[in-house]
């Protein structure tokens, strides 16, 4: 291919990349942050697992950087609610454990991503995500005290043009995707994506904090 | 965010490099029933990941920690399983899972190599391929022993599984090692509770702790 060949197509892919506006449905009620009304009284291990990702109605068998990225924004919540005594390892022995099951239902129009592909993002494509975040809360016996679902839905606009919409989304960093860090780790979550997880895990824990379980 | 992004990102990068990278997965496909169930609390001990060529072996073992339990409860192997550390009751078993191999590994198509050789991928490309083949490659053990730590049950086994990948497939994007995966461990759950049942060593249910 001849170098200008190659500078359009590395245009287009940057373009591609960035032309994209993402927002929420709106769906988590407000979270006042932090939680804690009460002294904490236990500590608390987390463990995070996949339920069921589907795209278009098809199981994906999720990267392992998924969801480690997801585990470490959800630890990072629950260390900072000031609801436990102490965050422990998932092969330590605390008072209560959290078994978070996330899952993700993405829906978005094939063809129309083939033409967006080809046109280097000139056609638009819309895409829709649900995310669930479904929490048990265990005793160390194992016992459920406490089962909390909440979700939310983003929807995805991709189209060349919309790279200049970008710096007015709100609550949205510049650069949706970083391209350094979350692709080139292999599929780590976007800023916005950890954002998520914490709203999610913050509702979950007000949830849990005002039926008095923590 | 979304996988239509992610989707987006993988196929224009794909497209300009002219290659794809098969990710690692934990997934599981839905359960078939157990073929045979043992009447007793069951825990599972961190899962432990010996494949060397494995990176991240830290994150991996904690993923699959809780999907193994997810997938042997749903599946109705016991009729419940809790994830260790915890406290284990007298009659209760646990499971410990180890894998040695845990590979997926992805290489060009041979029917999609001419064309990429003669650069003709881009018309290749539109009727979708195939235009790589992904091989995923998992060996391990299931041994379940007593909350005494006596060895009850134990297992070994090994599966590969190989398919074509499209470029409009999703498994283009993240690869897709689940079915040899899932074979595996439901081979070693099959396996390890027949044995578990065949001894006799099926215990009573243990009060208050039921599903």
């Amino acid at each position: 291919m001849r170098p200008k060949g190659v500078a359009c197509l590395g245009i287009a892919t940057a373009v591609g990349l960035c032309g994209c506006v993402t927002f929420r449905r709106g769906e988590l009620p407000h979270t006042a942050w932090p939680v804690a009304a009460a002294p904490a009284k236990h500590s608390v291990s987390v463990v995070v697992a996949p339920d069921s990702m589907t795209t278009n109605g098809v199981p994906v068998d999720v990267p392992i950087a998924w969801v480690s990225s997801a585990g470490e924004r959800i630890r990072k919540t629950y260390a900072d609610s000031g609801l436990f005594t102490a965050l422990l390892d998932e092969d330590e022995l605390a008072d209560l454990r959290s078994e978070v099951h996330l899952s993700q239902i993405s829906e978005f129009s094939k063809p129309l991503f083939a033409l967006c592909s080809f046109t280097g993002a000139l056609v638009p494509v819309r895409g829709v995500d649900r995310y669930t975040m479904r929490t048990e809360l265990k005793n160390a016996e194992g016992d459920v005290l406490l089962s909390i679902e909440r979700s939310e839905t983003v929807v995805t606009w991709v189209q060349a043009f919309l790279v200049f919409a970008v710096p007015f989304q709100p609550n949205m960093p510049f650069f949706h995707y970083d391209v350094n860090g979350a692709l080139a780790s292999k599929m780590g979550f976007s800023t916005e994506a950890k954002r998520l997880m914490r709203d999610l895990s913050r509702a979950t824990l007000d949830e849990a904090h005002a039926k008095g379980v923590l | 965010m979304g996988r239509l992004r992610l989707a987006l990102a993988c196929a224009l990068l794909s497209t300009s490099s002219g290659c794809s990278v098969a990710l690692l997965g934990a997934s599981f496909e839905p359960p078939r029933a157990a073929p045979v169930s043992v009447s007793r609390v069951a825990w599972l001990a961190p899962v432990q990941v010996t494949d060397a060529q494995i990176a991240d072996r830290n994150d991996l073992e904690r993923t699959l920690a809780p999907l193994i339990a997810t997938y042997t409860q749903d599946a109705k192997y016991f009729p419940r399983v809790n994830l260790l550390p915890g406290h284990p009751a007298d009659g209760d078993v646990v499971l410990h899972f180890e894998f040695d191999q845990y590979q997926l590994q992805r290489q060009p198509h041979p029917a999609a190599l001419p064309f990429f050789l003669f650069g003709l991928y881009g018309p290749y490309w539109a009727f979708g391929g195939p235009v790589d083949r992904d091989v995923a490659m998992l060996s391990g053990g299931l041994r379940i022993e007593d909350s005494a730590g006596n060895a009850l049950a134990d297992s070994r086994g090994h599966f590969e599984d190989t398919h074509d990948v499209s470029v409009y497939s999703m498994d283009h994007e993240f690869g897709n090692s689940m079915k040899a995966r899932t074979d595996l461990v439901r081979a070693l759950l099959d396996d390890a509770v027949g044995q578990l049942a065949r001894t006799g060593a099926t215990g009573a249910p243990t009060p208050g702790s039921g599903a």
